[in-house]
């Protein structure tokens, strides 16, 4: 019988009833019907057709909405009873489920012993601090309060904490924004006021050499996760009291600062004001990084071109605020954004400006060739093969020719699958693990372009082609300008090989109407060339730095004049000493 | 009165560039073709007596233009002749714009069916052509007016090369008889010819985004000289490389041009890359007269937008582009149609307009 | 997103509506190249066509791609069909019913006509190769003595993979030593509409024998001139049968006569398009030597001419040659200044004679002014209706030309003194 059992469940269907341990349900909110949860964040604007695109707002069209009705509106401020400030904590942390919250009960050291707490976030606060901290407080603190209890915790922050930062706040929300950050909360029994103290000290990467943005000459230094490290390293580069850092809040859930950064005296001020105004506006669930709030705060998010810089290099940064432009740093993004960008100065390195000026004016026009040839050579090679064989010399129509005899397809299904599996290497080759980053190279160069080409798949002459093509695009120093050059690549492939060198001008007066009407906060992407500013010295040539006298026009800063007309006092007869 | 149509504006530069490059379109197409059949050897010399008259003709719309600087030649015409008439005037200036298009839609394809493409159905490239000056009338005269200051550099650059690169071919005898078909031929019906631009008219629609009646005089010298220093380039070049026995025959004599280009044996058949040049600004031309139909069509009717316009004036071009039978006709209608039309707008509708101001003046001052 | 959807749909609609653009696309796997053109008169019909076809397989290059395929030796890069038909251009589609791929003339460098259809007239087969938009005006047009077929087949251009590469060649080398004029189909049909200049077309032929054909030198009596050849005709032997030398005279489309390879060079200085070329003349103290001299054309040539009230015409010319010596035979010494004179004298008046002999068997044998001297005739002209009732081309004949060469022996090669040798 117990043979029969277990040779049946051998044979029988039995469901495994485990499977299916956990299954994500939906929670309340998704139960709702989708226009009551719509309602919340759509009835700002009654829009037309159903477009579930997100569109920069103006703060002025957004009624003040109450979605983030959480824990906090039950604990506006904090209250005098240490007892119920305990349970506010408690329950707006989650406790006791929280475990990496820490609520640290102590008397104060005076002489009539005052009951208080500390609360901080371990790992995110620096040990040896705290230490000095609780120190300071529970041993050093000797002298008998003169005040009474109500006004505490300012006594202790004038005459008993050695730190070096620390306020005191009674709301609640501004007491988790700084633990949640870093610091420790300091409640005293029968004091409203809450100590605030900066104990901020994770482990964090230390400042690095740049990886996507790699130069010779100049700083080898690169923007890390932390932002006041980073506003340091900026501060570090502008030594003057000017450099404005405002911080503002974004996100609801993961509420980020963003640090914006400009020159008092010289950014125009409307500019500042604006990107203020944008950065402000926005009101979503979290902004994770950099890109996320650069297309929330574009101006024309449809287009492809990028009207925004993302740099990590901190020199790069430097000058960009020095010519009046403003950068916004996001806690926890290595990179920093920089607005307004025009196309030039995507095209820029700023390395050009550390070299000679003959070097960098060579670099600069080497990079114009390779812009060019980044999106439009194989385009260029569909429609010279495809429509127009007279243009090529003979000789060279012949070895195109030959070299195509044996391959079976088409040469658009070539260019296709040679670019694909060219972008396949590029993708791939970025998300290989490090250890295996040579693998890449050999699949890439012997597989790809050694065997098809014997297996007569592709043409060695568009295997050149293919590399030359990369190559330019991997020479564009702004990965967002390259990558959407590597998009457009494929539109051109598709006009040569449709319309010849018709499709590829038609294409190309598209392409240049459509990036001249940009703007990037108000600037034209094109400037200074479209429209037609003041010629700057440092656009497409590098001229010498002696004939950099102005900042760029079209930022319309405070103060135009970068150095007077004779930078180099040491050239006049009188050495120099007077600059009249 | 408020500004009724939403436009850009742009520096004297770009105007300038702008209605240079835009009066250059015709020389791609068959029109020096037409210029030598009237002059013969002495083809070259025609824009001369053109630019005179073109000169003469941008002095008479600035003094118009000065009657009410705030505004435009189609308010202007209104003001001066009433309503009714000046609605007719206006509307004989909208037609005109949509002649240009329609038939320079109809020239430039048939051109590159010819030298590209000769195997692709004409709608195609029509339908290209059209959708592209549909998207630059859309983005407006600003965007138009900065891409053309963005491609002029390399326009210029590639007619630069082409004139150069013909030197090896030229050929000085071929400028005798210096005379040509006799000066009346030349400076007579040449000057005629030539004169025949659209761009007059147009600038003084665009006179607000340029910055003004007062700017206008000085950008539409500048903007007549380029243009006209471009196309005599061009027909000095055409005279000298090539016989006028030949010449005459050539349907596209710019394409012929480039064509003829052989410096060795590696820099030879570069004609294509010209096919860029020219359809880039064949699109641009298209583009800029939908945009000035457009333009005058809405302020004409006083409407808030002229967006709303391109679409059906589009359509309307696009298919107008279609009535000629076949490019002969088309060619004929571009000579004996379209050139004594463009008169109209840009010369006499302007010295009516001026009449009428002199008379009211006049009935003014009679009056006092 | 529905109106996503719906303008997605939209764009791939509008983007299959342009595929038909991909009709008029080609791949070069799908296209002959044809590099020559031959035209001969046909035996039934009035045209034979030739087309030699590149084949592109042999131009693949090394690589692993199979390289001994290569069967047809040196002469496997082109194939050669030829076609009885009646207009050049039937062809396009004819020569379908032969070759398998699309027939492309994008890429013909050269159109060869027999003098046969020459002499009959080359205007109802010129006219339509300006018309036909594949074709260049930038090609070569040669004249071929005999038929142009077999110059097409018997062309076996040894130093050349690529066959057109030969006749770009051809072209350079014609400034090297002006044996030929180099003329492009644009030079020849300007010609035939010109009312001041007619057209010359080089000529070419298959070399038949070794030596046979060789004509008596100085040391015999005849004439020194290197030159003195037509294409055919020049004692060769080995290498590619084939030859370039001498120009076919017309008068407006019809051929009617031959210049060897020396008037070509008289030509062509007349013409001013002489760059250089090494010519030998008669030692003026030894009648049997030579002296070589390698000339080039210091300036262009000066004209003047004049017209009379009865329209007779006169030209004087005036050519202007900077000569370098590069072989004395006799041992004279040249590099003196009171021989040097003497030799220049005699450079002269031999080209001086030589010029006008050329200009009097144009005059009186073909009566076709190939000069161009109707072009600076013409500047004495104000409108083109004056210019075209003179009517230049019929008073050619009687026109007085006059030629004075002016030249002065500017170097004397490697050496600065001639010492005859020891014994003399």
């Amino acid at each position: 019988m117990n043979i029969l059992k277990q040779l049946l469940e051998f044979v029988s269907y039995r469901e495994n009833i485990d499977r299916e341990g956990f299954i994500l349900k939906e929670t309340k909110d998704d139960q709702k019907s989708p226009e009551s949860s719509d309602k919340s964040t759509k009835n700002q604007k009654t829009k037309p057709r159903g477009r579930t695109f997100k569109k920069p707002v103006r703060p002025s069209d957004i009624t003040k909405k109450n979605n983030t009705k959480n824990t906090q509106e039950y604990y506006e401020t904090t209250s005098s009873s240490l007892e119920e400030n305990r349970k506010a904590v408690g329950k707006l942390y989650g406790l006791p489920d929280n475990k990496d919250v820490v609520i640290r009960d102590f008397m104060i050291g005076t002489s009539d012993g005052v009951r208080a707490f500390a609360v901080f976030i371990d790992g995110m606060t620096d040990k040896t601090l705290q230490d000095f901290l609780f120190q300071s407080l529970m041993v050093f603190a000797k002298r008998p309060l003169q005040t009474g209890k109500e006004k505490l915790a300012g006594m202790v922050r004038e005459s008993l904490l050695p730190a070096n930062q620390a306020t005191l706040k009674s709301r609640f929300s501004d007491i988790l924004d700084a633990v949640n950050y870093g610091d420790t909360a300091l409640f005293f029994d029968g004091c409203a006021d809450v100590l605030l103290v900066e104990t901020k000290g994770w482990e964090h990467r230390p400042v690095e050499k740049p990886t996507s943005e790699q130069i010779i000459r100049g700083p080898h230094e690169a923007f890390t996760e932390t932002l006041r490290a980073n506003t340091a390293l900026l501060r570090k580069s502008i030594r003057n009291e000017q450099l404005t850092t405002d911080i503002v809040q974004v996100g609801e859930r993961d509420r980020r600062y963003v640090a914006i950064m400009y020159l008092r005296d010289l950014a125009n001020k409307d500019l500042v004001a604006e990107v203020k105004r944008r950065v402000k506006s926005i009101r979503t669930d979290s902004v994770l990084g950099g890109g996320i709030l650069e297309e929330l705060i574009e101006d024309n998010p449809y287009n492809l071109t990028p009207t925004s810089l993302v740099t990590e290099r901190p020199d790069r940064v430097a000058a960009g605020i020095l010519d009046g432009r403003v950068a916004l740093i996001i806690d926890g993004s290595p990179f920093v954004t920089v607005v307004p960008s025009t196309m030039y100065e995507q095209l820029h390195t700023g390395e050009e400006l550390y070299h000679r000026w003959q070097y960098g004016t060579f670099i600069r026009l080497l990079r114009a060739l390779a812009f060019l040839l980044s999106f439009l050579l194989p385009g260029l090679y569909l429609s010279v093969v495809l429509f127009h064989q007279e243009m090529i010399p003979t000789e060279l129509l012949l070895a195109i020719a030959g070299a195509r005899e044996r391959v079976p397809f088409p040469s658009v299904v070539e260019v296709l699958l040679m670019e694909f599996s060219f972008e396949l290497i590029r993708e791939a080759g970025l998300r290989i693990p490090s250890v295996m980053g040579t693998t890449i190279g050999i699949v890439g160069a012997l597989i790809l372009g050694q065997a098809a080409v014997q297996a007569n798949i592709v043409s060695p002459i568009l295997v050149i082609l293919v590399a030359v093509t990369g190559l330019s695009s991997f020479a564009i120093p702004y990965h967002s300008l390259a990558f959407s050059l590597r998009i457009y690549r494929f539109m051109y492939i598709f006009l040569g090989a449709t319309l010849g060198f018709y499709g590829l001008a038609m294409g190309l007066f598209a392409q240049i109407i459509l990036t001249a009407n940009l703007k990037s906060f108000g600037v034209p992407f094109l400037a200074p060339t479209g429209p037609k500013t003041m010629a700057g010295p440092d656009i497409v040539f590098r001229l010498p730095m002696f004939f950099h006298e102005r900042r760029p026009d079209y930022l319309n800063p405070q103060d135009i004049k970068r150095q007077p007309k004779v930078s180099r006092g040491w050239i006049r007869q009188n050495g120099g000493d007077d600059n009249s | 009165m408020m500004t009724i149509v939403k436009e850009g504006t742009f520096g004297p530069a770009e105007a300038i560039i702008l209605l240079a490059i835009s009066s250059s379109a015709r020389m791609f197409l068959t029109y020096p073709r037409s210029l030598v059949e009237t002059a013969g050897s002495a083809a070259w010399l025609t824009p001369l007596g053109g630019l005179a008259v073109a000169l003469a003709g941008v002095y008479v719309m600035s003094l118009v233009l000065k009657k009410n600087p705030d505004k435009s030649i189609v308010e202007i015409t209104e003001e001066a002749w009433g309503p009714v008439i000046g609605t007719v005037f206006n509307l004989v200036t909208v037609t005109f714009f949509m002649a240009v298009s329609a038939l320079f839609i109809r020239e430039f394809t048939e051109a590159l069916i010819i030298a590209a493409l000769p195997r692709t159905p004409i709608s195609v490239i029509s339908i290209v052509f059209i959708s592209i000056g549909l998207l630059g009338a859309y983005l407006g005269i600003e965007a138009m007016a900065r891409s053309a200051r963005l491609s002029y550099l390399y326009v210029l650059g590639g007619i630069a090369i082409l004139l150069l690169a013909l030197i090896p071919q030229w050929n000085i005898h071929n400028l005798f008889p210096l005379l040509g078909c006799g000066p009346l031929q030349v400076f007579g019906a040449g000057a005629y010819s030539t004169a025949a631009i659209t761009e007059i008219i147009l600038a003084a629609v665009l006179v607000q985004s340029m910055g003004g009646a007062d700017k206008f005089s000085s950008i539409g010298y500048k903007a007549m000289l380029f243009g006209f220093g471009l196309l005599f380039a061009l027909m000095l070049t055409l005279n000298l490389s090539i016989n006028k026995e030949v010449a005459e025959e050539i349907s596209l004599p710019f394409y012929r041009l480039s064509r003829s280009i052989y410096l060795g044996r590696f820099f030879q058949r570069i004609e294509a890359i010209f096919v860029i040049i020219w359809s880039i600004i064949g699109a641009l031309k298209i583009a800029l007269t939908l945009y000035g139909a457009s333009v005058t069509l809405a302020r004409t009717l006083k409407l808030p937008d002229y967006r709303p316009l391109i679409w059906p004036l589009g359509l309307a071009i696009f298919i107008f582009s279609f009535l000629p039978l076949d490019m002969p006709t088309a060619v004929r209608l571009d000579f004996e149609f379209l050139r004594p039309y463009a008169l109209l707008p840009s010369y006499v509708i302007p010295l009516f307009v001026l009449a009428a101001f002199w008379l009211k003046g006049r009935g003014k001052r009679a009056g006092s | 997103m529905r109106a996503v959807k719906i303008l997605a749909l939209l764009t791939i609609a509008l983007a299959l509506l342009t595929l038909p653009g991909c009709y008029g696309s080609r791949d070069t796997d799908e296209i002959a190249f044809v590099l020559v053109m031959g035209f001969d008169k046909g035996e039934k019909d009035s045209l034979v066509v030739t087309l030699s076809i590149a084949n592109p397989r042999v131009f693949a290059g090394g690589g692993g791609a199979g390289g001994g395929e290569g069967g047809g030796g040196e002469n496997g890069n082109t194939i050669n069909v030829s076609f009885e038909t009646h207009a050049p251009l039937t062809i396009i589609n004819l020569a379908n019913t032969v070759v398998d791929r699309h027939v492309s003339l994008l890429h013909s460098k050269a159109y060869i006509f027999s003098e046969e259809l020459a002499r009959e007239g080359l205007a109802q087969w010129l006219f339509p190769l300006n018309r036909y938009r594949e074709l260049r005006e930038t090609s070569e047009v040669f004249i071929s003595r005999g038929k142009a077929k077999d110059f097409i087949e018997k062309n076996k251009p040894l130093l050349e993979v690529n066959p057109t590469k030969q006749f770009e060649l051809i072209k350079d080398l014609s400034s090297i030593h002006s044996l030929y004029p180099s003329v492009e189909f644009r030079d020849i049909y300007d010609n035939i509409k010109s009312f001041s200049t007619q057209g010359v077309l080089p000529l070419v032929a298959i070399r038949q024998g070794d030596f046979e054909t060789a004509r008596p030198g100085t040391g015999v009596g005849g004439d020194p001139a290197l030159g003195k050849y037509i294409a055919g005709e020049i004692p060769s032997s080995g290498g590619n049968p084939a030859q370039v030398c001498g120009t076919a005279v017309f008068k407006v489309d019809k051929m009617v006569g031959i210049i060897n390879g020396q008037e070509t060079r008289y030509l062509m200085m007349m013409r001013g398009a002489f760059k250089s070329g090494v010519f030998s003349i008669v030692d003026p103290f030894d009648q049997d030597l030579t002296v070589g001299l390698a000339v080039r054309q210091a300036r262009a040539p000066k004209y003047r001419t004049d017209i009379d009230e009865d329209g007779n015409v006169a030209v004087d010319l005036e050519i202007f040659l900077e000569p370098e010596i590069i072989s004395i035979k006799s041992g004279i010494n040249y590099e003196e200044p009171e021989t040097k004179p003497v030799l220049e004298e005699a450079i002269s008046r031999y080209i001086e004679e030589e010029c006008l002999r050329l200009i009097s068997r144009t005059q009186e044998e073909f009566g076709s002014d190939i000069f161009g001297f109707g072009r600076y005739v013409k500047h004495n002209f104000w409108t083109e209706q004056s210019w075209e009732e003179f009517d230049w081309l019929s008073r050619y004949p009687d026109a007085q030309v006059s030629v004075t060469v002016n030249n002065r022996i500017r170097r004397t090669g490697m050496q600065l003194k001639t010492t005859p040798g020891a014994g003399s």
